[in-house]
Formats: structure tokens, sequence, C-alpha cells
């Protein structure tokens, strides 16, 4: 899949929470580890419960988890 | 790899064993035995290999207790079947409307080549669809694990 303007912390996020597997964390999540895979190496972007999920294993609100890359959009009207 | 690849690999091998045996038979019927080609085309014989395809479900059963298939599952399966359809829509309508301006609005088509439109479409759906898939997880199948 496309690489994501997201990027995270998951990696770090796992070993400073007892080494835990990239298996554990997909068990904890309901996901296959592929996808923690892909996820961790910024191949796949996951949607947002899952973020959700994910930040939650961590105990860590979702921000200190993924944060956006991409370039930044305003609404219209709004202040500068 | 999971069960999804495991599945694309088996559609992809046993979609080329259909099709390359029947591109041997059909070239030993004609150019060797000597028939005509409209014998030697029952050398698409071996297309009944493609029957294997309906093993899927019993070969790749559901693991119990185990996740097997996800939200980023669903999302390339979902993608390789847009590019799969999308193409063979193309397919398709292409040989559908060339006879048309080929032979005229009063021309005729045979009714064998409204079966191999059939068969052409499936081979091209399952074919696409599997290679999507494959190339979406990662052809190595491993998708960068460390």
């Amino acid at each position: 899949m496309a690489k994501s303007n997201l990027s995270n912390q998951i990696r770090r996020l796992r070993f400073e929470n007892g080494e835990m597997t990239q298996q554990q964390l997909a068990d904890r999540t309901g996901v296959t580890r592929q996808t923690i895979i892909a996820i961790e190496s910024g191949k796949y972007a996951p949607s947002l419960p899952l973020a959700f999920r994910i930040a939650r294993v961590f105990a860590v609100p979702i921000e200190q988890v993924f944060q956006y890359e991409g370039s930044e959009f305003r609404a219209h009207g709004s202040q500068q | 790899m999971n069960k999804a690849q495991k599945i694309a690999w088996f559609n992809l091998i046993v979609l080329s064993t259909a099709l390359c045996l029947s591109a041997i038979a059909i070239g030993v019927l004609y150019f060797i035995v000597g028939l005509p080609m409209r014998g030697a085309l029952g050398g698409f014989g071996f297309m009944g290999v493609l029957g294997l395809l309906g093993l899927t479900p019993i070969l790749f059963r559901k693991d119990k207790g185990k996740v097997q298939y996800d939200e980023r599952d669903l999302t390339i399966c979902r993608k390789a079947a847009v590019v799969a359809y999308a193409i063979f829509w193309v397919l398709f309508v292409a040989a559908a409307m060339v006879p048309f301006f080929v032979l005229g609005p009063d021309g005729i088509v045979s009714v064998t080549y409204l079966c191999a439109m059939v068969l052409g479409g499936f081979l091209t759906v399952t074919l696409l669809q599997s290679i999507v898939t494959l190339k979406e997880y990662g052809w190595r199948g491993k998708d960068g694990e460390k």
C-alpha cells in the first residue's frame, strides 16, 4: 500500500511497555501482526477506531502515538 | 503470509497451470498431431483445471481464535476487486463492440465467442485480483517483517 503521511511512535511505545511484541499488540487491538508491521513502517494508515485502540493499549493520547506530517489545511474563512 | 495472500497465490498458480496446459495442448494438437484449428481448440479442455479453484474454502479454512482478517485486508481486497472489475469492464465492452465495427451491424458472431467472453472475463478478474492483492501485500509475502 502507498506510504501515508502519518508517522508513529508505536515501536518506541512497545519497548517502553515491557518490550511488547508486535503479536501481543496485534492481539490486543484485534488485527493481524502484518497490519501492525505495516502501520509501524508507515505503509498503512490505520482507521480512526484502530488508532484509538492502539493508543488505549499504551494508555496515552492518540497524538502521542500518531503524528500527521502532511501540509496544513485551513478551512475557508479561518483566521491566519 | 496470511490467508488472502495464500488464496491469491493458489488462484494464480491454478490459473497459470490451466492456461499453460491449454496452450501446450492446442499447440501439440495443431502443430504435431495436425488437427485443424477447430479440433485443436479441444485443448481448452485443460481449462477444467480451474475447477480446483472451488477447493479454496476447504483448503484455506479459518483458524479458530486467531485474527486472520482485519481492516487492512478488507481495504486491499476492495482495491483489488475495484482494479480487476474496472479493467474487466473495459475489456468486456471492447469485446462486445469490436465485432460491430469489424463485421458491421449485420455481421454474425459465433456462439463460442460469447462463451469465450465469459471465460475471458472470469480469467481476467481472477488473475488481476490475485496480482493486485499480492502486489499490495508485497510480493515477498512477509511485508517487511522483522
